[in-house]
């Protein structure tokens, strides 16, 4: 019983950080129209200068040069101070093209950066990465319930994030966002500054993709190049397209929906000789409900909705 | 006295080709200026030079006294200078209500900070942004759609919108690119009646127009534009008797 409540534990914070990435690929595509496929890179920054931040002194093999010994929340928050430097940098020149180049440019980045982690040891570890990744209260929280609290507080962060997006999604900066989206010309031609609204939804998106690659690795105790690959990305999309675009709800129900059925099947059995087929059977599951979903809902299961607009306004005006 | 908006020298290339020759002209504040000519002769390419969507190669543009050749789109809307497109130019996914109100100008929940500190001033603005589109939809007549999507209306609702849109950032002068394509007769006199009512209400015009009937009907002043020349300017009357234009439009008389 236990180990099932354990189990369901874990698979609520992977969940919570995949809703994570895909409120951010929300915020980038499904309001701004932003074509971002950086999102494991982002996430990837995150993690790493979560790791470097917290780390202590290397030992035995371990061949990296920087490390600062700083408690978990300094990482946390230097995660996404980072990662949002790095959007900026990639932002700056990208943000100006179409569409297209954008995404070229952001898948990219990501390549680019799980090759620096692999090769770049005196800063990464190269491909032993860090293990014992420092957890928050950790000291506090002993033995097998400490998943049950990390469970919990992925919970809380997702929350936290979920009611700024939505606030921001709501306000005015969204209806602008996602009226760039629709027209591009139509909105300079009512004076938005395009540019500077891409810009600033691109580094939130960014910020939020470097917490979440922190709480990953809290989630896997570790920071590797290799749990950083495209298919993170391509999740966090699919996600999305299923929850529906425009909309975090959406963005939440995409995530559960795909990360139930992908961790659904890891109850089916967990004898070794079986992982590697369950791990392929994984993408099948993916790419099946990304197709059931685009074939009876469209536009997700969470459509975009738009605001009421204020009834008793209009019935005073004469018809 | 200067115009409202000024031309000046405006020469335009794409690569080698000539689409705006050397133009020079004005629109009065307080007038309906026309803008006229055949197919291809950088009408549209004129306005897209002024409101800043493309860059000029030569000449000035100025509003209102002030130089604003070749600055970014944005910066000129903002102003005063409101323009509509060829092809009625929408937010889609967005309500007509939505429509109406991202257009406000200088939002102040368009600002991050604001958005999480400031909701008390988002709201009382938000009031009278809902006052001026409130007052705007029953003018373009679409307050019984005012929950539809953009992309749901028809041809000429959606040029109605998009000429209210444009009215939500309280312009000075506006630019209309063929506001009568794509809009049927009975509609055209709404719309004509639209334009002329916001003219005396001190609206400034400037109009590209293919539909002749109307755009001579409504004008006060016209300014004709042939091969990327400019070949004559004046009132309807006066430009109706032109030679040069009557060869424009008819061809030559043998």
């Amino acid at each position: 019983m236990s180990n099932i409540i354990l189990f369901l534990a874990s698979v609520i914070a992977l969940m919570g950080i995949y809703a994570l990435l895909t409120l951010a690929v929300n915020l980038h595509y499904g309001y701004a129209g932003l074509l971002s496929f950086g999102i494991v890179g982002f996430a990837a920054v995150g993690a790493y200068t979560y790791a470097i931040v917290t780390r202590g002194a290397p030992v035995g093999e371990d061949v990296y040069l920087f490390y600062f010994n700083q408690p978990w929340w300094v990482g946390f928050l230097a995660a996404g101070v980072v990662t949002t430097l790095f959007a900026f940098i990639i932002g700056l020149p990208t943000l100006r093209v179409e569409g297209d180049y954008l995404l070229i440019v952001t898948f990219a980045f990501a390549e680019v950066i799980q090759d620096l982690l692999s090769n770049e040891g005196w800063l990464t570890n190269g491909t032993r990465g860090f293990i014992n990744i420092h957890l928050p209260f950790r000291e506090l929280i002993p033995g097998r319930n400490y998943t049950l609290f990390l469970a919990f507080l992925i919970v809380v962060i997702v929350a936290v994030v979920y009611l700024i997006a939505q606030r921001l999604g709501t306000a005015p900066f969204g209806r602008t966002m996602r009226a760039i989206r629709d027209n591009e010309p139509a909105a300079l031609a009512v004076g938005k500054s395009v540019y500077s609204f891409k810009m600033r939804t691109f580094l939130l998106g960014a910020a939020i993709c470097g917490f979440a690659g922190a709480m990953y690795t809290w989630y896997m105790t570790l920071a590797m190049p290799s749990i950083f690959g495209m298919s993170v990305t391509f999740a966090a999309w699919i996600a999305l397209i299923v929850g529906g675009q425009g909309n975090n709800k959406g963005a939440i129900v995409g995530a559960i929906v795909l990360l139930g059925v992908q961790q659904a099947i890891k109850f089916v059995s967990l004898t070794p000789d079986l992982a590697p087929i369950i791990s392929s059977v994984q993408l099948i599951m993916e790419g099946l409900v990304l197709i059931i979903i685009l074939r009876f809902w469209p536009r997700g299961l969470i459509p975009e909705k738009s605001p009421k607009p204020p009834k008793p306004a209009i019935t005073k005006e004469v018809i | 006295m200067s115009a409202m908006l000024q031309v000046e020298g405006i020469t335009k290339y794409f690569g080698g080709l000539k689409a705006i020759d050397d133009c020079t002209l004005g629109v009065e504040q307080g007038s309906i200026t026309a803008l006229i000519g055949p197919n291809g002769s950088g009408k549209t390419t004129l306005f897209n030079v002024i409101t800043g969507f493309l860059k000029a190669t030569k000449g000035h543009v100025l509003f209102e006294g002030r130089e604003i050749t070749n600055l970014p789109p944005h910066r000129i809307a903002n102003l005063g200078i409101a323009r509509t497109f060829q092809v009625s130019s929408l937010f889609p996914k967005l309500t007509v209500w939505e429509n109406l109100l991202v257009a406000y100008p200088h939002q102040k929940g368009e600002s991050l900070w604001a958005v999480f500190t400031g909701q008390g001033h988002i709201r009382k603005q938000e009031g009278e942004q809902i006052e001026r589109a409130n007052r705007i939809i029953d003018r373009i007549g679409l307050a019984h759609k005012i929950e539809e999507k953009a992309a749901n209306l028809s041809a000429p609702e959606a040029r109605m919108l998009e000429i209210g849109r444009q009215l939500m950032f309280s312009p000075r002068l506006i630019m209309l690119d063929e506001p009568s394509s794509g809009v049927n007769p009975a509609m055209l006199d709404v719309l004509a009646n639209m334009i002329s009512e916001l003219n005396k209400e001190g609206m400034t015009f400037f109009i590209i127009g293919h539909n002749l009937s109307f755009i001579m009907k409504l004008s006060h002043y016209m300014h004709v534009l042939h091969y990327s020349k400019l070949i004559a300017s004046g009132t309807p009357q006066v430009v109706a008797r032109d030679e040069r234009v009557i060869e424009a439009y008819m061809g030559v008389r043998q």
